[in-house]
C-alpha cells in the first residue's frame, strides 16, 4: 500500500523513527504514523528535551512489549486512517463512511486470537483510534448475547456458589429482557 | 452497530487486562453491562466499582418529571387579561393544589431505547425530589419515604425522621458513592433551634444535626420545593431571597444572597449546569442565568447569559408556540445539568431553549384544561441510574463472601 498522504509540514513526513520489537524487527515508520503511539511520542518528546543536539532521525525507540506482527499490522490501519482523514479534510460525514468501510473489511481478515494481540499492543502504545474501534468491535460481538455466550467468548468459567448466580439474576431481572440465546 | 462484526463461537483469549476490558463493558448497553455481572466475580466488581461510575458519569438527561392539575371551571375562565382579584384567585387556587396534581414524565430522547421508558404511576401525587436517577417519594399513609428507581423498578422504603412531615431532599451521586441519603428539613423559625435530620443508606439510620448559622435575615420558609444536590453540597431557595447550602459531609450550613439584575425577581429555578450550581431567574424584563464559582460566596455568582424577556418572546412567536393567550407566566422550568438549555414553561407548555442558538423546542403541551403548575410544583430533570438499589444500596457483597 502506497503512502500518498499530504503532511502540511514536509520536513516531518521526511522523517523517520525507528521502531524495534520484542522480537527484535525494525520498523521504519514516518513521523506522522509513530506520533500516532502516544508512548512513542513522549518517549520520542523526551528524548528531544534531554539531548537537544542530537539529531532527531537517528532515534531508535525500543517496544519491549509489542511483538512484530501486531505492530505490522497496527502501523497498517494507522496509514489508512491518516490517509482517509487527509482525503476528508473538509467533510467529517464522508470520513466516517470511509473509515467505517475501511474497518469493516479490515475485521474480515483480522482473527480472533489477532485481536486479542491487536488490542494489548494498542493499550501498550497508547492508539487511542485503534484501541477504540478494537473495543468497539469486541463489545459489539456480545450485545445482547447470554451470560454463557460471554463466558465461553472470554474462556472464563462462573465462580459463584451454587445458588449465588440465580438470586443475582433475579436481582438484575429488569436488564435480562430481550436476550439472543446463542 | 451491526457492521462492526467478529467472526461468531471463538473462545476469545482471556489475557486482556482488566483496564481494556473495562474500556469494552463501558461501550455496551446498560442492560448488557449489569447482566454481565453475573459472568464471574471479577466481573462483578469490575462492572458495579469501576464501568458503572464511569457510565453514570457519561449518562445524559433522559427527561422530565413534572405535574399537571385540572382546572376548576371557575379557574378556568380566568385568563390573563383577567382582573387582579381573578389571578390571585387563581393562583391560591394553584398553590393548595397538590393532592390534586398528577405525576406526569416527557422523555427527551431521540430513537427508541426500550430502557428509557419510564413506568410511572400517575397518581403518586407525592414526588419530593429526583437525584441522579433515583426519586423520593413520600407515603403519608404509612409514614414513610419511597426511594424509587424507574429503570431498575427498584424501590427502597424508610421511615419518616419524626413525628410531623418536612420537606425532603435526596441526593445520590453514583460517580463518587453507591450510597444514597435523605435529608429531612423543617422549616426554620426564626427562634427555634435549627436542625435537620439526615438518613444514610450506608448506616440504615437517621441522625440528627444541630444547625450554626446566622439567623439574621433568614426566612426560612421556602416557596417551591426544589433541591439541588452537588459535590456534597445541598442547596435549595429561601423565601428571603437567599441561596441556602449546607455541606453534608461537615453538616454545616450558611446562607448567600441571590444575584440580582433588577430589584424585583419573579420567578426562577436553580438546578446544575456543566457542574456548577446554575440560577436562572425571571426578571422584569429579561432572563438572567448566573452560575456559582466553586467558593459558595455570593461574590461566587458569574452572570453567565442575559436576555431580553422581548426578544425571547419574539423568538418563540416566530417559531409559532402561540404563546400570548397562555401568558399567565412564563419561567424557568429546569435547567439542563449536560448542555447549556434551560427549559422554560407557561401555564401550559414546557419548552427547551438552547442558550446559544437561541433554537427552541416544545417539550409538552398539556390537554385542554390542564395547567403545568410550574411556579409552584417544580419541574425535576431525570437522568438514568443503572445502578442496583438494593444488592449495593442496602448490603455489602463483598463482606457477605460472595
Amino acid at each position: 500500500m502506497s503512502n500518498q498522504s499530504e503532511s502540511p509540514n514536509p520536513t516531518s513526513s521526511s522523517n523517520k523513527i525507528t521502531l524495534k520489537t520484542s522480537d527484535n524487527e525494525v520498523f521504519e515508520v514516518e513521523e506522522a504514523v509513530a506520533m500516532k503511539f502516544c508512548t512513542v511520542k513522549q518517549y520520542f518528546d523526551d528524548e528531544n528535551n534531554n539531548n537537544v543536539t542530537s539529531g532527531t532521525s537517528t532515534t531508535l525507540i525500543p517496544l519491549p512489549n509489542v511483538e512484530s506482527h501486531p505492530l505490522a499490522i497496527l502501523i497498517t490501519y494507522c496509514k489508512k486512517h491518516l490517509e482517509i482523514k487527509a482525503n476528508n479534510a473538509d467533510n467529517k460525514k464522508e470520513m466516517e463512511i470511509d473509515m467505517e468501510h475501511y474497518e469493516r473489511e479490515f475485521l474480515k481478515n483480522v482473527m480472533p486470537q489477532e485481536l486479542t494481540e491487536l488490542i494489548l499492543a494498542a493499550n501498550y502504545l497508547n492508539f487511542k483510534e485503534a484501541l477504540d474501534f478494537f473495543c468497539r468491535a469486541v463489545a459489539s460481538a456480545i450485545q445482547n448475547k447470554s451470560v454463557e455466550y460471554v463466558r465461553k467468548f472470554f474462556g472464563l468459567e462462573s465462580d459463584f456458589k451454587p445458588g449465588e448466580e440465580e438470586k443475582l439474576r433475579e436481582e438484575f431481572a429488569w436488564s435480562f429482557e430481550g436476550v439472543d440465546e446463542d | 452497530m451491526g457492521s462492526i462484526s467478529i467472526q461468531k463461537d471463538v473462545c476469545f483469549v482471556p489475557k486482556i487486562c482488566p483496564d481494556v476490558l473495562v474500556q469494552i463493558l463501558c461501550r455496551l448497553p446498560e442492560k448488557d453491562l449489569i447482566q454481565h455481572k453475573c459472568v464471574s466475580k471479577d466481573w462483578y466488581f469490575l462492572i458495579s466499582e469501576t464501568c458503572v461510575p464511569i457510565v453514570s458519569a457519561n449518562t445524559s438527561l433522559c427527561g422530565l418529571y413534572f405535574h399537571t392539575l385540572a382546572l376548576s371551571d371557575d379557574m378556568s375562565r380566568i385568563q390573563s387579561n383577567s382582573s387582579f382579584d381573578a389571578k390571585n384567585f387563581f393562583f391560591a387556587e394553584l398553590s393548595k393544589s397538590g393532592d390534586r396534581q398528577v405525576l406526569e414524565y416527557v422523555s427527551l430522547e431521540s430513537g427508541s431505547d426500550d430502557i428509557g421508558v419510564v413506568e410511572i404511576d400517575k397518581h403518586a401525587k407525592n414526588l419530593l425530589d429526583c437525584c441522579n436517577g433515583l426519586l423520593l417519594f413520600r407515603k403519608p399513609s404509612t409514614r414513610q419515604y419511597d426511594i424509587f428507581n424507574p429503570t431498575t423498578k427498584e424501590s427502597v422504603t424508610i421511615p419518616y425522621s419524626c413525628d410531623s412531615y418536612c420537606d425532603a431532599a435526596l441526593t445520590f451521586d453514583p460517580c463518587k458513592s453507591i450510597h444514597f441519603k435523605v435529608i429531612c428539613i423543617p422549616n426554620f423559625h426564626l427562634d427555634a433551634p435549627k436542625w435537620l435530620d439526615m438518613f444514610s443508606s450506608e448506616t440504615e439510620k437517621w441522625v440528627r444535626h444541630t444547625l450554626h448559622f446566622d439567623p439574621v435575615h433568614i426566612d426560612g420558609s421556602n416557596i417551591i420545593k426544589e433541591f439541588v444536590s452537588l459535590n456534597g453540597m445541598l442547596y435549595w431557595v429561601l423565601a428571603s431571597n437567599n441561596l441556602f447550602c449546607i455541606d453534608l459531609n461537615l453538616v454545616s450550613a450558611h446562607a448567600i444572597d441571590l444575584p440580582k439584575i433588577e430589584r424585583a425577581s419573579l420567578s426562577s429555578s436553580i438546578g446544575v449546569s456543566m457542574g456548577h450550581l446554575c440560577f436562572a431567574q425571571r426578571e422584569r424584563s429579561n432572563i438572567s442565568i448566573w452560575l456559582l464559582e466553586d467558593n459558595n460566596q455570593a461574590d461566587g455568582w458569574i452572570l453567565k447569559y442575559s436576555i431580553r424577556l422581548d426578544y425571547l418572546l419574539d423568538c418563540l412567536m416566530v417559531v409559532q408556540f402561540r404563546l400570548l393567550d397562555e401568558i399567565f407566566w412564563f419561567q424557568p422550568y429546569a435547567i439542563h445539568p449536560k448542555s447549556y438549555v434551560i427549559f422554560l414553561g407557561t401555564a401550559r407548555s414546557i419548552i427547551s431553549w438552547h442558550i446559544k442558538s437561541i433554537q427552541f423546542k416544545l417539550v409538552s403541551k398539556t390537554r385542554e384544561g390542564m395547567v403545568v403548575p410550574g411556579s409552584f410544583t417544580p419541574v425535576l430533570t431525570y437522568s438514568r441510574c443503572i445502578v442496583p438499589l438494593k444488592s449495593l444500596g442496602m448490603r455489602n457483597f463483598r463482606s457477605n463472601q460472595l
